[in-house]
């Protein structure tokens, strides 16, 4: 037969578990009503419900995040990308639009000389077939009047070149 | 690890999680959002856990790191009092709690190591091995914790059943 | 005696008329020109003349001219006849071998004076204005009567081309 004993030493010391305790054994109803006591808070905590969350509430968070993330980097991203497209068009646009104009602006300027110089020829072949004209036969060489392949209806009407 | 893997190995041990926070942090809503957010870290390194013996002690290792560090950063910030007899609570409010009761918020006025090592012993069951590895102190150690905090308790009821 | 007198005056003449002519072509000579003080220049060439062809400001009439021409070349003295100045014409004839040209004209003043040659083949024709101050050469299909009716056309044209 078991002797009644105190609460065992063991028990104080960590060597012993408590259901390793026989309550029968121990002598002083204090230590029994510790014992007793601490049984009941084990198990009342244990039978307790815990709260019910969710324990993956901050996973679900986290990729919600990171998915948000992910679609505002590739909107940053396409932001970006439109916006070069968009400066590098406008930049080559420009820059095309300014060579053409450059062109543009060469083309015009020659324009206006070969303009200046045809005129010049005409107005220079005009003026000397009317010094012709004025002349008199006597002072030009006859082979100039062989040379002469100028067969045109004079738009100066009182030029007569073709009867000469 | 996959995610499904994960997921179903974290669900079996939701409860032990969150009573060992519980005894850690003492509140409901800091012990929820602890378990939570170390679900949220290990998830983040999942496919490292593969290599992890003991999935079990690996989970309640960090929520004791996570939960150990929260509670230094709240010592910084305001004076944490954990050696008042009734803790948070009015003395006439303390006086009219049961026996079970007061053995209960004895407990949380326990040394946070104590605490711990009471936790995981009496009311989850390890082994000192498993509570070594988890609290990552030695096997020596973690009896001596769990030896002192029922010696304490062991006084506060004595103390409490001759106050009458 | 008089005969031989005669035929000798006739080759002297004949070899100064030869003696005027040079051996360079009239593009060598314009780059002779080119090079001289004070001479400005001025060329198109036959790409130019067909973008001008095709430019979309311009009149049909003026599209017309610039169809007919392939090239177009002058020599100007910058600020009229000088002293010091190179005659442009005697540098022209004294240099150029205008073998296959026809003179058109010659008139001559105390102050100036001006020449007209010109060369039809079936390749195109060839248009050469001389003068002490300048020389212009004009190549193309064009005609002699629509180079003379160019002063008209841009008298009535006017404003349109900014003369």
């Amino acid at each position: 037969m078991a002797k009644k004993t105190k609460i065992p030493e063991e028990f104080l010391e960590g060597k012993l578990s408590v259901d390793e305790i026989e309550s029968g054994n121990i002598e002083n109803s204090m230590d029994e009503e510790f014992i007793h006591t601490y049984r009941k808070v084990i198990s009342k905590n244990n039978e307790e419900e815990i709260p019910n969350f969710n324990l993956f509430e901050k996973i679900a968070f986290q990729q919600k995040k990171e998915r948000t993330n992910r679609f505002k980097r590739a909107f940053s991203y396409a932001a970006i990308v439109v916006a070069l497209v968009g400066f590098f068009s406008i930049f080559f646009y420009f820059n095309t639009t300014r060579k053409q104009h450059t062109q543009t602006v060469k083309i015009a300027e020659t324009q206006k000389e070969v303009i200046k110089v045809l005129f010049l020829f005409s107005e220079e072949l005009n003026k000397t077939l009317k010094n012709f004209d004025e002349a008199t036969t006597a002072f030009q060489p006859f082979s100039d009047y062989n040379n002469y392949k100028i067969d045109f209806n004079n738009p100066m009407k009182n030029l007569k070149i073709n009867e000469l | 690890m996959t995610d499904s893997d994960f997921e179903k190995q974290i669900l079996r041990y939701k409860k032990k999680l969150y009573r060992f926070a519980l005894s850690i942090l003492k509140q409901k809503e800091d012990a929820q959002d602890a378990v939570q957010e170390v679900v949220l870290r290990m998830w983040k390194k999942r496919e490292l856990l593969n290599s992890k013996e003991n999935f079990e002690s690996y989970c309640m290792n960090s929520i004791k790191n996570y939960a150990l560090d929260l509670l230094r950063k709240r010592r910084n910030l305001q004076n944490y009092k954990e050696s008042t007899p009734a803790g948070n609570i009015a003395p006439e409010e303390f006086e009219n709690k049961d026996i079970i009761e007061k053995m209960q918020l004895f407990l949380k006025q326990l040394p946070v190591q104590q605490r711990m090592a009471i936790e995981l012993k009496d009311f989850q069951g390890y082994e000192y091995e498993e509570i070594s590895t988890m609290l990552e102190i030695s096997v020596n150690a973690a009896r001596v914790n769990v030896s002192r905090g029922r010696k304490r308790l062991y006084e506060k009821f004595k103390e409490e059943i001759s106050n009458g | 005696m008089k005969t031989k007198l005669i035929v000798l005056v006739l080759l002297i003449i004949s070899a100064t008329a030869f003696a005027q002519n040079g051996e360079k072509t009239i593009d060598s000579t314009f780059e002779l020109l080119k090079a001289q003080k004070d001479i400005s220049y001025f060329e198109v060439t036959g790409e130019m003349f067909k973008m001008l062809s095709e430019t979309k400001e311009t009149t049909d009439e003026f599209k017309d001219y610039m169809r007919k021409l392939t090239g177009m070349k002058m020599v100007r003295m910058y600020n009229g006849h000088d002293n010091g100045a190179p005659d442009i014409y005697k540098l022209f004839m004294q240099n150029t071998n205008l073998k296959g040209f026809s003179r058109l004209m010659t008139s001559e003043t105390s102050t100036r004076k001006i020449s007209f040659y010109q060369k039809k083949s079936k390749a195109g024709n060839e248009y050469l204005l001389v003068q002490s101050s300048a020389v212009i050469y004009i190549t193309g299909t064009i005609d002699l009567k629509s180079i003379s009716e160019f002063e008209q056309v841009m008298n009535i044209a006017g404003s349109a081309f900014d003369m």
